[in-house]
């Protein structure tokens, strides 16, 4: 690895093609929220093969991610998802459910093991019983401050990887909301939920993925990159499964950028990306959680920068009641 | 024979509990719970459980199931090692760390994973079984065949809820309550209580049932849709898990008043022994679907109760800490 | 544990009223798989490319099945699997192979129309539900207990059986009951037809690439049944003509009787139909549907007598 890992998650071989990577270190394939997501790299071999090879092409780390509520019926696919992953040359395999981590260690034990952030990982003794499962990083859950993470990096030994910018993840399900309701609109699944669908009521807002409920803000560590880089931390992933190409790549460039510079010893966030920032947010800004608070707020100086601009549908809405 | 598990909030319900028929009782540890504090026990209250199941002729397990901090660890085995002096059952736990910690120092001790490890497929289980785990609470939204699926393939005690609720989410797997408030406030003993968070301090404050508005980038869509979150009652399919074979029937609810709990409890306890006393005849759930109904109208409207209260505690401000 | 899997131990013998039954609808293609689920049904029934009757019309590839099977958990709803051709002795391993890899895809159920490999699936997959197919003709009580002793999950009676006769078949046997309420009802009864194969069977005999081999109606032949009884037989006394006409076909759709059905203890109301557009599938599924929420919340019927229209019916097809 060279001083930091940047990296983001794809679900599929048209969004993987779409995207320009040069800004990323590294690239997790597949989504983990659904088996029926539109052409699911976890679902075709193929496209999961040639998936890998164009990540490593450019020069990424190619990882394979892995559902997070896998029933028996989905075991023996992502079986053949390591298998194909192992004969590709996948780097990792990111696992957010540890029956899957047991199945890794025992039947692929050549294949590093990065424990996602719906794994559950709150305490440094769990994280040692993951690392006798083989695992060599780990995302800690959501809900867990620096502080915290830090505990657990120090006692184990194995980094973190962070989540610096993005809609979080907040829960996970079998049931498809959405489904309830498509049959008024013109999308169907599989495009339904790649339709950027909020849940708001006053000023709560979530993001709804069918399956799963991601938070309306979005996530940014940009003016505390100097912090994460002085307490050790090399590992930072860019949530962008539900975005467009241009935010994975504009944000992605952002972070790359800001993150030199602060190693280069300047800790400041350049003025003008703060413009880019507040276009690619329909709700906001918020990090929370890393400050041991409730996880939308914002810590930060830029607190304006925290507010969805003006254009945006909740500004909008807010202005008609 | 086939255990049924209900529900300790306070000692009250406990007692009710075993008077009722109940094989075994969980109480939660103060602050240590996937329930808010108000319905866990002091130490000295867990002492005084142990007490009153036992000399019932019933099981008292503690839950101490709640993801806690790293550094909280110590005090929890220290917690742990109270309780097992005083006799304790079982230890229902979701923590992996905190698993294997109480296993390792107190390798008699039954643990029983708790619905919030979100076990949800025979390799998840084969994974508890190995740092210490002999229970497994099933994920509400496994079927009667994965349930059948996991007996078969491995060897593990099997807990259903039988009274419970289905949330949108896997239990377990959701954050959208601390997301929206959190408050950190520490009890009398030092513990976080994370108002806010089930997976931390397990008072939840039930976003999912507001009243959302659903739109996309450009308009409103829908004006009010519902992440689901039902309460059930399992009347159907007892035959078929008591046939099963699964280990243990649990009731949930220690946020309920103690007589509507001590209902539930006999309830089950005269359904259990009726059908087992009669197993080569037709069994005829029409009376007991009846007796349900008026059980059912009480749970909901105190449900319904609690959650708009909940939703209205979660719009408050958090107050700031010193 | 039973053999028979886990429905049939939930069924001792609860001769009372349930809480309703399945709705089972039939989906050609995923289109009408989604359409019947939002329409209100709890499960479809659909068939493999060359492995069900009705041939290559209305059948799903493994892709699309698989997004079926995935699409109906997210909905936790079900889909069965209709393997309903009576295979051929060179074809039952391919055949139990397919149903082995499905069942680990999440296939919960499937159909089968012949006694033998009944047995051999329950053998074989001891998880899955099976379900005897209309196919198989039972009628009474005797059948339905024959079909459970191998290991049927539940049997499908067709639709001009009556509530009485229902409740008879529950009174005694643990099997679930299947009435096909909306179906074609046929001179012939479903299953016991071989009059186009007789006709014709060269016809019937192409092959389906490196899939199966073709064969008779009831062995799924590509083509399958071309309606000979809806063609114009002449009726001929001592050699001369006498009369002209088709063989009796109807459609029967008992919706209004359908409290009746489900006060005898009916477990799955079924509809016929994979040929159908997604749109009349779903209009089906809804009358269907509103019917049995009416008997839930015990009303009376909702359906107003209003005879089905004509493109509603597979006989229109």
């Amino acid at each position: 690895m060279g001083a930091f890992e940047l990296n983001t998650t794809i679900s599929n071989l048209r969004s993987l093609r779409e995207s320009d990577l040069s800004p990323y270190d590294a690239v997790y394939l597949g989504n983990i929220y659904c088996r029926i997501f539109e052409d699911n790299f976890l679902e075709r071999m193929n496209d999961l093969k040639e998936g890998i090879a164009r990540v490593k092409d450019q020069g990424l780390r190619a990882y394979l991610t892995s559902y997070a509520g896998p029933r028996n019926d989905a075991l023996p696919k992502v079986q053949m998802a390591l298998e194909t992953a192992v004969a590709a040359g996948a780097d990792a395999v990111e696992v957010h459910n540890l029956g899957i981590l047991r199945l890794l260690h025992e039947q692929f034990p050549g294949l590093p093991a990065h424990i996602g952030g719906f794994a559950n990982v709150y305490t440094d003794a769990g994280t040692e019983v993951l690392k006798e499962y083989g695992a060599v990083r780990f995302t800690p859950n959501y809900e867990i401050s620096l502080d915290e993470a830090e505990a657990i990096t120090a006692g184990v030994g194995i980094p973190a990887e962070l989540l610096v910018h993005g809609k979080m993840p907040l829960g996970v399900s079998d049931y498809c909301f959405l489904l309830e309701y498509e049959q008024h609109w013109p999308e169907k699944c599989p495009v339904v939920c790649q339709k950027q669908l909020f849940l708001r009521q006053g000023e709560w807002a979530m993001r709804s993925v069918g399956k799963g409920v991601l938070s309306g803000k979005d996530v940014c560590m940009l003016e505390h990159l100097s912090r994460l880089l002085a307490a050790g931390h090399k590992v930072f992933r860019i949530e962008a499964a539900y975005e467009t190409p241009g935010y994975r790549l504009q944000i992605a460039r952002i972070y790359r950028a800001t993150l030199e510079r602060a190693l280069a010893g300047d800790g400041t966030v350049e003025e003008s990306v703060w413009q880019a920032i507040r276009e690619h947010t329909a709700v906001g800004l918020c990090n929370g959680f890393y400050f041991g608070r409730t996880g939308g707020e914002y810590i930060g100086r830029r607190t304006e920068a925290a507010a969805p601009a003006e254009s945006s549908l909740f500004c909008v809405l807010r202005g008609e009641q | 024979m086939i255990e049924l598990l209900a529900p300790g909030g306070n000692l009250e319900m406990v007692k009710a509990a075993v008077e009722r028929g109940a094989n075994a009782v969980y109480v939660g540890a103060r602050g240590w719970s996937r329930r808010r504090d108000a319905y866990e026990l002091s130490d000295e209250q867990v002492r005084d459980a142990i007490g009153i199941a036992h000399s019932g002729g019933a099981k008292l397990r503690v839950a101490i199931n709640t993801n806690m901090q790293s550094c909280e660890l110590p005090a929890l085995l220290e917690k742990m090692e109270k309780f097992v002096s005083w006799g304790v059952d079982g230890a229902i736990m979701t923590d992996v760390g905190a698993i294997a910690q109480v296993h390792r120092c107190f390798p008699q001790l039954v643990i029983h994973a708790s619905i919030g490890a979100n076990i949800v497929n025979n390799e998840d289980v084969k994974f508890y079984r190995s740092i210490g785990v002999s229970q497994v609470v099933a994920d509400t939204k496994l079927t009667l065949r994965e349930l059948a699926a996991r007996k078969a393939d491995v060897d593990v005690g099997i807990e259903i809820l039988i009274h419970a609720n289905n949330c949108y989410t896997y239990l377990g797997k959701c954050w959208m309550s601390p997301y929206h408030r959190l408050e950190r406030t520490t009890d009398d003993f030092g513990k976080d209580l994370f108002r806010g968070s089930p997976n931390r301090g397990g008072l939840d404050y039930r976003v999912c049932l507001e009243q959302w508005e659903l739109f996309d980038d450009k308009a409103l869509l829908e004006p009010h849709v519902a992440l689901k979150n039902n309460a059930f009652f399992y009347l159907d399919d007892i035959p078929a898990l008591i046939d099963l074979g699964v280990h243990c029937l649990k009731i949930q609810g220690r946020g309920y008043p103690v007589p509507l709990v001590a209902h539930i409890v006999g309830f089950y306890r005269e359904l259990i022994d009726a059908y087992r006393a009669k197993p080569a005849e037709p069994f005829d759930l029409t009376s007991w679907r009846l007796r349900l109904e008026a059980i059912r109208a009480e749970r909901d409207s105190r449900r319904s109760n609690m959650t708009l209260v909940l939703l209205n505690e979660a719009r408050q401000p958090v107050p700031h800490r010193a | 544990m039973t053999a028979s899997g886990h429905s049939a131990v939930s069924n001792r013998g609860t001769a009372l009223p349930k809480r309703g039954a399945m709705l089972l609808a039939p989906a050609g293609n995923l289109d009408v798989a989604r359409q019947a689920f939002q329409a209100g049904a709890d499960a479809v029934y659909v068939g493999l490319k060359g492995w069900s009757r009705g041939g290559a019309r209305g059948e799903f590839d493994r892709e699309e099945l698989q997004q079926c099977i995935e699409l109906a958990h997210s909905l936790r709803k079900q889909v069965q699997l209709a393997a309903n051709i009576i295979p051929k002795p060179p074809e039952r391993q391919r055949l139990v192979q397919q149903l082995t890899e499905l069942a680990e895809w999440g296939l919960e159920a499937v159909i089968v129309n012949d006694a033998g490999f009944l047995r051999e699936v329950r053998q074989k997959l001891p998880e899955l539900a099976i379900t005897a197919s209309i196919g198989c003709g039972a009628l009474n009580t005797d059948d339905a207990l024959f079909y459970q002793d191998l290991g049927a999950t539940a049997v499908v009676l067709p639709g001009h059986i009556e509530p009485a006769e229902i409740a008879a078949v529950k009174a005694k046997a643990a099997i679930k009951v299947e009435i096909m309420l909306h179906m074609v009802q046929e001179f012939i009864q479903l299953g016991k037809c071989w009059m186009p194969s007789y006709l014709n069977f060269a016809a019937a005999e192409r092959t389906i690439p490196a899939e199966r081999l073709g064969g008779s109606v009831k062995r799924g032949g590509v083509g399958s049944c071309f309606r000979i009884c809806q063609q114009p037989w002449k009726l001929l006394k001592d050699g001369v003509e006498v009369d002209q006409r088709l063989f009796p076909s109807w459609q029967i759709s008992r919706v209004a009787e359908l409290g009746a059905f489900l006060d005898a203890g009916v477990d799955v109301i079924k509809i016929q139909g994979r040929s159908l557009s997604a749109e009349a599938v779903g209009a089906v599924v809804g009358m269907y549907r509103s019917a049995a929420d009416a008997w839930r919340c015990g009303q009376a019927g909702v359906w107003n007598g209003t005879p089905l229209p004509a493109m509603w019916t597979v006989q229109g097809r």
